[in-house]
């Protein structure tokens, strides 16, 4: 890091930006380290939320879980059904963060509820803040990686997240 | 006041899972309310009725659960495994996936035994099952009492120093559990 960077660089700007689902993911890998011994991937491919930069950072957003994926129909219908998320009931998983605090340069601390199947859980996610350009119709966009963890007794899925938000 | 629920195994009226359990209140620490759940209503786990809507006696237990800072569970030893009521409780109680109440629950489990186990293998089981929907079980002290009619007065009162001492030390890390789970799963 050069000594002349500012730390505005470091940040999303001050304003509120809105998820652009076209150039986002949300992925999770569930690693079980019970008997059963096995590692799934997927990802959600529907889901809004909201930025807003400078420094009273807050992040919230939905996520529609029946759009989950595992690039396995039979695997997917049965993670829909009421043995797993249960999507008819709950079509939603909702992130509200309470606190986001700057860690060392362009990695930050995002502390808030992550509520799954309305059971709101407090979660501690890593959010490093990737840039901010403008792209060639003069729309301002930032880029930023979030990733975190949550378990359910030997079941542990790991959430990556690589969201590019558009100023509103 | 932390709250403890205490689930007997045994149906009994007279049974030494259930004595331990009264001597568990006895012995609760200052600060430290414990109740018990009878588990004697809950039906059979059975897919068909939780689609239709789970039973009231259900609800209640899981009601219990959730609002309770702790958990004490006394199981009893059957042909070298815990007991189908107690093993019947803990499937429903690990429903629904992903929400169960069992999740981050500090949970104590102690149990006596008319044999020389002192109920070690149905401990055992009742750990494991409680552990896959995310419960916080407790690693020590052990409490698993063999030869139980050595240990209890007429009045079904435990009268074994090392073990009351045992359930009260237990007590004591239940009662502190509760703050632990509150915090934040890591990164």
């Amino acid at each position: 890091m050069s000594a002349v960077q500012t730390e505005t660089t470091t940040l999303i700007p001050a304003g509120t930006w809105a998820v652009d689902p076209v150039h986002s993911s949300i992925r999770w890998d569930v690693i079980d380290l019970d008997a059963g011994m096995k590692s799934i991937s997927g990802r959600f491919t529907t889901f809004e939320g909201t930025v807003e930069g400078g420094d009273e950072q807050s992040a919230k957003g939905v996520v529609h879980t029946a759009s989950l994926l595992t690039d396995h129909e039979m695997r997917d219908g049965h993670l829909r059904s009421s043995d797993m998320l249960d999507t008819e009931r709950f079509p939603e998983i909702r992130f509200e963060s309470s606190r986001i605090e700057q860690v060392e340069g362009n990695r930050h601390k995002i502390v808030g509820e992550l509520t799954i199947k309305e059971v709101p859980v407090v979660v501690e996610l890593d959010a490093k803040f990737q840039g901010t350009g403008t792209d060639a119709d003069g729309v301002e966009k930032t880029l930023f990686r979030v990733e975190g963890a949550v378990e359910w007794g030997p079941t542990r899925v790991e959430i990556t997240s690589d969201i590019t938000a558009i100023r509103q | 006041m932390t709250r403890i629920l205490a689930i007997s195994g045994s149906l009994r009226e007279r049974s030494y899972n259930r004595a331990l359990l009264r001597a568990a209140r006895e012995l609760a620490p200052a600060g430290v309310e414990i109740e018990e759940f009878d588990l004697s209503p809950i039906p059979f786990y059975d897919g068909d009725v939780e689609a239709a809507g789970d039973p009231a006696s259900v609800l209640a237990l899981r009601a219990a659960v959730a609002e309770a800072d702790g958990v004490l569970i006394a199981t009893p030893e059957y042909n070298r495994g815990t007991s189908g009521v107690l093993k019947n409780a803990i499937d429903w109680l690990s429903r629904p996936p992903l929400a169960s109440v069992l999740r981050w629950k500090p949970v104590a489990i102690i149990g006596a035994s008319t044999g020389r186990g002192g109920t070690r293998r149905a401990q055992q089981q009742v750990r494991d099952a409680l552990l896959y929907p995310g419960a916080i079980v407790l690693e020590e002290p052990e409490v698993a009492l063999p030869v139980a009619w050595e240990h209890f007065d007429e009045d079904g009162r435990l009268v074994d120093e090392k073990t009351r001492h045992s359930i009260r030390a237990l007590l004591e890390g239940l009662a502190v559990a509760p703050r632990a789970q509150q915090g934040v799963e890591a990164a």
